[in-house]
């Protein structure tokens, strides 16, 4: 029998955007253009157009062990290069941010291959080989998982996902890495650490608030759809914690 | 242990406010009679980066600015999230209402009452100032912050 | 909003939340009624002083009205104040790092340098090896010269070094028994009135427990405990437990029976207020990581002063935990960091946890009319997995509501860490308090915090949820290596071991299902009649208090050196 992921339970909208995040066969709404220079640029790895830096030589250049899981894997494309292993780390304000820490962890590790997930509650934070954690993070801004306000790409100083909005509708930075422009464009104006760039990295307009409540996976009550109000998903909840109860309790099957 | 002497009041705005709405708030605030002692607080705009890979490069930040209340200058190092104010009495917070009111038209804002700032001088104060700390003082600026409250002045 | 005013208790009693529409017509200001900065006699006398020299100098100096009246003050502040919850002190973050504060450092110290030596086999061996009578009357003569000796003196040779009585004035030995007719004949400085400490009811109970046996509270000095370690308490006082029966009772020194009094007072009679841990923490006994959260429970004495409010208690056994637990032992001892206090002062300042515990006793008024001022064994609900679930949901479902209504809550509480534990500890505290079972309010502890997880897709950060996303499988385990009742887990049951945020809360919980039943200890009677002398410095009937007190330089600790060093 074929097994059918069900990614998450809940009959909310908030449940159906983490469904929909997770479930690989779904194709992720792209929303806006940012090119693949750009990405380098905010990352702040290594300079647009240089070579990628190695840890090891090609794959096809050095001699591989005799080692069945390697045959078993398929090298991503970054492994088969030897390139190091750098990151990209998210801050998500938890008003309506349409990603959230657990549930890019989840989503990512459906989608991509090869990668270090690491999640905390104001920040997530995915590495991987240089080449693949590019073409990811594209992914990752350009879709429906990202908005330039709620969003941003921050290697450190992440403070902010638990405070209010700034009055223009950003979420705080301290290195205030990307601004609202006047023409209602948000650009990076620093990197992902807080390097300035040398010029401005445009991401979009900034959603609004009604696209917001439509696609974000987390729950608030204040702006958002309550927690209370999905009543499946507090259900599905429960039942895992009473299963693994009893389980620990008496282990042995019913 | 503590009593306030004085009533307190903060305003919450729900969102965090940039320099110019900051300046026309504390204008607004500073400007009524009966206001003692005010504190602003919010998140930290620090003039250079304070810790992490870029550690000690400059911050440039647009919401770090210096504003004018009433003719005296204050330099922005938080991004103002809450204005406290400490006043003579309870009909100053009315008025101080009623200056929100007249502020805050595109987004809402809570209004607090209690007692937010400290009054009596803790274990903090007596390392930083000594036994005879000027209790007005008391609690207006970050523990480990080198700077004293500004005096506003030329706002009646 | 219904359901948010009504838990708007203590919370929204400090902040008597307002938004904007009232309009209260005033134009009157009384800002000169207090004669503004004149009514300070300190003040007065600076000015004179000032006037002055500014007539000599030609320039003005010190003008607190033109520049104090004259302007406003304005501060700018990053962090805000914290108020210890339900203290009414207000005080910076620093104010609570555990150096700071001597009322914190005299709670560890009260602990550590305590053990309790029963005196039943001293007196068998006398009595019946050696044929001495014991009464009344030698026990108090033995208790004098113990207070004697307890903190430094010698007793049986001449010419021995001492401490000096000014820096161990903290250290003495007071002895508590069931037997009433007993207590009676015992000197009223040497004794722990178990009647006058307790009520009627729980005096009864205790005195059931500890029967005709007689015990010694015993407290070496602050400084000995610190200047070793706690596996130093029981050798120092068993040192001076020997030599003050020789004295007492008139033995030779070397005669055999001492070894007994020895072996008693150092092993077979000795209650040490933690267990020694294994090798690879190399700590010994009475020290933190040692202590059983239902000892604990009793160590604090809060439920006597709250005897009909038990989420009260718990809440002080939650203050006091973090800060041992937390700021201590796994801030100090077992990391070295400093961060540790930011997540601990969370659980006992602002009156956030005490909000979001007080919904939970409302909730089960409502539902479940079970009243939480009235703890008795009687009214105690079944604890059953669908009970445990229903509380643990709705409490847990109000605080995450409160922390999205209430930005300022959720900015204060600005990690995730800082939410998860003190919502899992509203949970867990509503479920054992209102079934009298600790293991069921851990249960309650974990689904808060998957239910957390999942809800803002977050928690705290990947070693803080380690123990938590497992936690459901071993809350009700009780096999060898897997589990455990609440009461005997500790801060070093294996999967508590390794993380802030969670071992003050989970000795709360345990302490909170006695409370709840109203049971006269949690764990051990003999600890909980000892904590409760008023002698010791620490009151251990309101910590977070005396926390308080520490932050603003009111709390005065043990441990004096002033004697020994230069004066400044």
């Amino acid at each position: 029998m074929a097994y059918t992921p069900q990614y998450g339970p809940g009959t909310s909208i908030v449940a159906e955007n983490r469904r929909n995040q997770m479930n690989p066969n779904h194709d992720l709404e792209k929303i806006r253009d940012v090119t693949d220079e750009d990405i380098v640029m905010v990352l702040g790895h290594r300079a647009p157009g240089s070579a990628y830096p190695t840890a090891h030589p090609p794959l096809a250049e050095q001699q591989e062990p005799d080692c069945p899981m390697r045959k078993l894997v398929t090298p991503t494309e970054g492994a088969k290069a030897g390139d190091r292993v750098r990151y990209v780390q998210f801050a998500d304000s938890m008003f309506n941010a349409p990603s959230q820490p657990y549930q890019r962890t989840y989503a990512e590790m459906y989608r991509f291959r090869g990668i270090d997930p690491g999640t905390l509650s104001g920040r997530q934070i995915v590495e991987c080989r240089e080449r693949d954690l590019e073409q990811y993070a594209k992914l990752l801004v350009e879709t429906e998982m990202f908005d330039p306000a709620l969003v941003s790409m921050r290697g450190a100083t992440v403070h902010g996902h638990s405070l209010r909005l700034s009055e223009d509708g950003m979420q705080f930075d301290m290195l205030q890495r990307c601004v609202l422009s006047d023409d209602g464009v948000v650009k990076y104006v620093k990197d992902q650490i807080g390097v300035p760039l040398d010029r401005e990295v445009a991401v979009g307009k900034p959603m609004d608030e009604e696209w917001l409540k439509a696609h974000s996976t987390i729950f608030h009550s204040l702006v958002g759809t309550a927690y209370r109000d999905d009543k499946e998903y507090v259900e599905y909840i429960v039942r895992v914690h009473t299963l693994r109860t009893k389980y620990g309790f008496m282990p042995k099957e019913e | 242990m503590t009593e306030a002497r004085y009533p307190q009041c903060r305003i919450v705005p729900l969102r965090i406010l940039g320099p110019d709405t900051a300046e026309r708030l504390l204008n607004a605030v500073a400007g009524i009679s009966g206001i003692r002692r005010l504190m602003i607080n919010g998140p930290s705009l620090p003039a250079t980066v304070p810790y992490g890979p870029a550690r000690g490069k400059p911050n440039p930040n647009t919401n770090r600015r210096t504003i004018t209340v009433g003719d005296t200058e204050v330099e922005l190092r938080v991004q103002v999230g809450m204005l406290t104010a400490e006043v003579t009495d309870a009909s100053v917070i009315a008025q101080i209402r009623r200056a929100c009111d007249d502020i805050f038209t595109k987004f809402s804002y809570q209004l607090q009452e209690g007692q937010f700032m400290k009054t009596q001088a803790t274990l903090t104060d007596y390392a930083k100032y000594g036994p005879d700390v000027d209790e007005t003082f008391i609690g207006l600026v970050d523990p480990r912050r080198k700077e004293t409250p500004v005096i506003l002045q030329g706002l009646h | 909003m219904a359901k948010i005013e009504r838990a708007q208790k203590l919370f929204l009693d400090s902040l008597n939340e307002k938004f904007s529409g009232q309009d209260i017509e005033s134009e009157k200001t009384t800002f000169y009624n207090f004669n503004g900065v004149r009514q300070s006699p300190r003040k007065r006398e600076f000015m004179k002083a000032t006037e002055a020299i500014e007539k000599s100098r030609g320039i003005s100096m010190y003008d607190p009205e033109r520049c104090h009246l004259g302007g406003i003050p304005m501060g700018q502040r990053q962090l805000m104040t914290y108020q210890v919850s339900q203290s009414g002190v207000y005080c910076e973050g620093d104010d609570l790092h555990f150096v700071n504060n001597a009322a914190m450092q005299q709670f560890w110290d009260d602990i550590r340098r305590t053990v309790i030596v029963g005196m039943d086999m001293a007196h068998a061996t006398l009595q019946k090896r050696l044929g001495k009578e014991v009464t009344p009357e030698t026990i108090n003569e033995y208790l004098h010269i113990l207070n004697h000796a307890m903190p430094g003196a010698a007793v049986v040779q001449e010419h021995m070094v001492e401490t000096h009585p000014g820096l161990v004035d903290d250290c003495y030995v007071k002895v508590f028994t069931g037997d009433d007719e007993l207590a009676d004949d015992i000197e009223k400085q040497f004794l722990i009135d178990v009647n006058k400490l307790f009520t009627e009811d729980a005096a009864e109970e205790l005195k059931k427990e500890v029967g005709t046996s007689m015990y010694q509270a015993i407290h070496i000095p602050s400084i000995v405990s610190r200047t070793c370690d706690g596996g130093t308490t029981s050798r120092w006082s068993a040192m001076q437990i020997g030599m003050s029966f020789i004295a007492a009772y008139r033995m030779c020194a070397g005669e055999a029976a001492v070894a007994d009094l020895s072996y008693a007072a150092k092993h077979a009679g000795v209650v040490q207020m933690a267990s020694i841990l294994p090798a690879r923490r190399a700590r010994g006994p009475n020290e933190p990581g040692g202590i059983k959260f239902g000892l604990f429970g009793d160590i604090i004495q809060a439920d006597r002063k709250h005897p009909n409010d038990p989420a009260r208690a718990s809440l002080e056994v939650v203050g006091a935990g973090v800060m041992l637990f937390d700021q201590i032992w796994l801030g100090s001892y077992m990391s070295g960091g400093v961060g540790f206090t930011q997540y601990a002062t969370a659980a006992y300042t602002d009156n956030i946890l005490d909000e979001f515990t007080y919904y939970g006793m409302d909730y089960l008024k409502d539902k479940y009319n079970f009243d939480y001022t009235a703890p008795s064994p009687d009214q105690i609900l079944e604890p059953t997995q669908d009970l445990v679930n229903d509380l643990a949901t709705e409490v847990n479902l109000n605080a995450m509501e409160q922390y999205e209504q209430f930005p300022t809550m959720m900015e204060d509480h600005f990690g995730g860490s800082q939410r998860a534990g003190v919502m899992a500890a509203a949970c867990g505290l509503t479920c054992s308090i209102s079934t009298g079972n600790s293991n069921a309010g851990l249960n309650g502890w974990y689904l808060s915090m998957l239910m957390h997880k999942e809800g803002w897709s977050r928690l705290g950060f990947f070693g803080y949820d380690l123990q938590d996303q497992c936690g459901s499988a071993n809350s009700l385990a009780m096999d060898g290596d897997r589990g455990l009742m609440g009461e005997l887990r500790g801060p070093n049951y294996p999967n508590y071991a390794m993380n802030v945020g969670h071992q003050g809360e989970y000795a709360a919980i345990v302490s909170g299902a006695h409370y709840g039943r109203g049971d006269e200890f949690c764990y051990s009677p003999l600890v909980k009649i000892t904590f409760a002398d008023p002698s010791l410095k620490f009151d251990f009937s309101d910590p977070r208090r005396e926390f308080a007190r520490g932050a603003i330089r009111e709390f005065m600790p043990a441990g004096e050196r002033s004697l020994i060093i230069p004066a400044r």
